[in-house]
């Protein structure tokens, strides 16, 4: 900073020497004011942008001695991760011993989809649904258990029964929704009554996703689990932070939700059994590339399942 | 493997544009423009192959024929400009040029080598949109076909030499751009290039330069890139004009008629068509990079265009056959994409739903999100103090100064406030989440206006310099007076 400054003064002096009242028809006081103000205008522009400029130079050195080092595979192996980032190096290993050569699997992420097949050195534009790649993912993930807390927004109250508003958000990517888990409020409901619940889609859009009743027994108490009709799959990609809301009614001396927690599971793995050693990323087959597998043990795909790599630490 | 196409693309794309640019060397004034307008000229072939799905191979040729032919036209252009050999001391100063300025370049050059894509946006649709252009596939397949496509066709076309692996090649193109338009700066003061064009450039050089965005995919260095080389180009048209005017040139006779443009023009170009051409290439081929580069054209060529306004016309016919060079290629440049997109039956709409035409009328209506925007607009200010100071200082300076720069100067001011209200403009009618809207493109957004601050540094500490510079010379050719 000081050299620039030193650098901006130097170059005004020189200006100013030759900006003498003998060359110029200006008076000097407006040759001084020019001065001054070119002199400031450089050292702020230098300020601005020569440090750039030596962190670009001085960056010189470990980028040739990278780029003699390493070939262009190692460092998108390293940019792009094994087992974390895009699954590139997994996926490029897991692709070793496919057996379609214009294939590749579904790949799957911890939170959003990364598009490792655009890093892929040839062309895979075929999609074989019965292999799934999680990068990053574990065999939890293909569990249900609670994707979202819900908080309450709004309670009405009339002559009739109740009515309240919650929200929840996902927060990443969840491909099956299964359900609510619904903490009641004591005392226990002395009658047998119903809950009627509806699944919008947010705040802004009034889509019903689910609608369906629960029967909830007399003396039902503490947190019970309340299943979709039908499972709702794709549930959240790609939404982000927007909200899913949950309206629940229901009669007079119906039970009184305390807490509601939405249950699913971050991949749809119905019908998939992992067939990779354990880490930090896997692989699972459809149940009827299994059944192909166990018809023909010698053959290709029992070969790939033996060839998949030891998923290593992230 | 590369294909008879691709082989013939690579010398016209290797061998061509050195030609070009070589021939433009010894013309002296804007080679790296000309070699950046025929890198673009085949790319924008290319794109347009794309678009009319004619095979790629076809494209690729033409391709190839744009590089070749432009380069014979240099040559034979050339031929007519020795009368303009570089002086030792312009020679001196180009060289020094480029020696300081070569590592900094060089740098960006390996960075863009060493890192494979792996930004955000710069992957998943810059790359992908590269990689389509690679295979070949239809535009409307692209997840975001209304997206321009001629950085990732530029980006694609080293692929098809060395394989799809090695995106990383076509990246090293943007930062060798932004150093042969920040190295062809002094060409928009004019001859002879004096040590004070080259201290004005080194200092402004830098000052829109960023290893990342310059080398991570993105395109909005791109935009950057392209608006200053266009800027400067019709800038350098518009100096002479007006230096032409001070020194009392017969054209003042005709005003601002842009035949003087062309008069001006021609003492220093091989010839005026070919600046206005190449000036309208440049400004047109911003739609052709990203969608809001529409903007910067439309703000770029009404400036240029608006500028000739600045003193009375007195022959509209002439005006208008001296700027239709200009304005050809501008409207056909511009005009390429979106019919590419309508012939496709793509939605031109920019950003999908989320800034359409019709929302600026809501902009209006959404004035309340203007504290949100505040600070990132405080933020943008905050990085950007030292430029705008110095551009402010400077200007002051040279208006007192130098003041056939007014014009120029006044013309930078305007296309950077205008640009930069745009910017605000775009959040307060988007329908995009506001708050996420910001915090992903603010910063990028903003950033394509900073090729102004480079320009106006240049410009008013150059024309400063240039004028101390005059007045020595004039003093050492008048006598000492007698002391009686």
């Amino acid at each position: 900073m000081v050299g620039m400054i030193q650098g901006s003064w130097a170059a005004g002096a020189v200006m100013l020497r030759s900006a003498t009242v003998r060359n110029l028809d200006r008076s000097l006081l407006g040759t001084l004011g020019v001065a001054a103000a070119a002199i400031g205008a450089t050292g702020l522009a230098l300020t601005s942008g020569a440090p750039r400029y030596v962190e670009a130079v001085a960056a010189l050195p470990d980028l040739l001695q990278g780029l003699s080092r390493t070939t262009i595979e190692d460092r998108r192996r390293a940019a792009y991760g094994y087992c974390d980032r895009t699954g590139y190096g997994y996926v490029m290993d897991v692709l070793r011993a496919f057996p379609d050569p214009g294939a590749r699997p579904l790949v799957k992420y911890r939170d959003w989809d990364e598009r490792v097949e655009l890093l892929l050195p040839d062309r895979r534009e075929r999609v074989d649904p019965r292999v799934v790649v999680g990068i990053g993912l574990q065999q939890e993930d293909f569990l249900p258990g609670i994707v979202g807390v819900a908080a309450l927004r709004s309670r009405e109250h009339h002559d009739g029964g109740s009515f309240e508003r919650w929200t929840f958000a996902t927060g990443r990517d969840i491909e099956r929704l299964i359900g609510f888990a619904i903490q009641l409020a004591p005392p226990p409901t002395a009658v047998p009554a119903e809950l009627h619940l509806a699944l919008v889609e947010s705040l802004k859009s009034p889509a019903r996703l689910a609608e369906w009743t629960v029967a909830i027994p007399a003396g039902q108490q503490g947190e019970a689990f309340f299943p979709l009709p039908r499972p709702i799959r794709n549930f959240s990609i790609n939404r982000g932070a927007t909200d899913f809301v949950l309206e629940l009614s229901w009669s007079s001396g119906g039970p009184v939700p305390a807490a509601i927690g939405a249950v699913g599971s971050r991949v749809d793995g119905e019908g998939f059994a992992i067939v990779s050693p354990p880490g930090s990323c896997l692989t699972a087959l459809r149940s009827d590339l299994l059944d192909e597998i166990r018809r023909d043990p010698a053959g290709p795909w029992a070969r790939f399942v033996a060839a998949l790599p030891h998923a290593r630490p992230r | 493997m590369p294909g008879l196409a691709d082989i013939l693309l690579a010398v016209g794309y290797l061998v061509g544009l050195p030609i070009l640019a070589g021939s433009a060397i010894a013309a002296v004034v804007g080679w790296p423009a000309r070699a950046y307008v025929g890198a673009l000229a085949v790319g924008m072939v290319v794109v347009v192959g794309h678009g009319l799905r004619v095979p790629q191979s076809l494209a690729l040729a033409g391709g190839a024929a744009v590089a070749m032919g432009l380069a014979a036209l240099a040559r034979k252009r050339r031929s007519a400009e020795r009368a303009a050999p570089l002086s030792a001391q312009e020679k001196a100063v180009v060289a020094a040029l480029a020696a300081v300025l070569f590592p900094a370049a060089a740098s960006a050059a390996l960075r863009a080598l060493h890192d494979p894509v792996l930004a955000w946006d710069g992957l998943k649709i810059w790359y992908a949109k590269a990689r389509a252009a690679y295979f070949w596939d239809p535009i409307a397949l692209d997840p975001r076909p209304a997206y321009p496509e001629l950085g990732p066709v530029l980006w694609m076309l080293p692929m098809r030499w060395l394989g799809p692996g090695f995106e990383n090649v076509g990246r090293a193109f943007l930062p060798v751009a932004y150093f042969a338009w920040v190295a062809g700066l002094p060409a928009v003061l004019g001859r002879p290039y004096g040590w004070t064009a080259l201290a004005a450039a080194l200092v402004s050089a830098m000052m829109a330069f960023d290893v990342a965005a310059l080398t991570n995919g993105y395109q909005d260095a791109f935009v950057l890139v392209t608006a200053g080389f266009a800027t400067a180009t019709w800038l350098g048209l518009l100096l002479r004009i007006d230096a032409a005017r001070a020194s009392g040139d017969p054209g003042e006779r005709n005003a601002a008629s842009p035949d003087l443009v062309a008069s001006g023009d021609r003492a220093a170009m091989p010839g005026p068509p070919s600046a206005l051409v190449a000036a309208g290439v440049l400004t047109g081929a911003l739609p052709m990079m990203k969608q809001e580069g529409m903007v910067w054209s439309l703000l770029l060529g009404g400036a240029f265009l608006g500028s000739l306004f600045w003193a009375p016309i007195r022959s509209w016919r002439r005006l208008a056959r001296a700027v239709l060079p200009f304005v050809a290629a501008w409207v056909i440049a511009s005009a390429a994409w979106p019919l590419l997109l309508a012939w496709n039956g793509i939605e031109a709409s920019i950003q999908g739903n989320a800034f359409t035409f019709g929302s600026i009328s809501r902009a209006f209506r959404q004035l309340d999100r203007w504290p949100a925007i505040r600070v990132y607009a405080q933020q943008y200010l905050d990085g950007h103090l030292a430029a705008i100071a110095a551009c402010a200082l400077a200007s002051g300076a040279a208006l007192v100064f130098a003041p056939r720069l007014r014009r120029a100067l006044a013309l930078l001011w305007t296309v950077l406030l205008l640009g930069l209200a745009f910017v605000v403009l775009v959040f307060l009618a988007t329908r995009e989440d506001l708050a996420w809207h910001l915090q992903t493109a603010f910063a990028r957004l903003a950033s394509q206006a900073d090729f102004v601050y480079v320009l106006l540094a240049f410009v008013a500490l150059g024309g400063i310099g240039q004028k101390i510079t005059a007045h020595r010379e004039k003093a050492r050719a008048e006598p000492a007076p007698s002391r009686g």
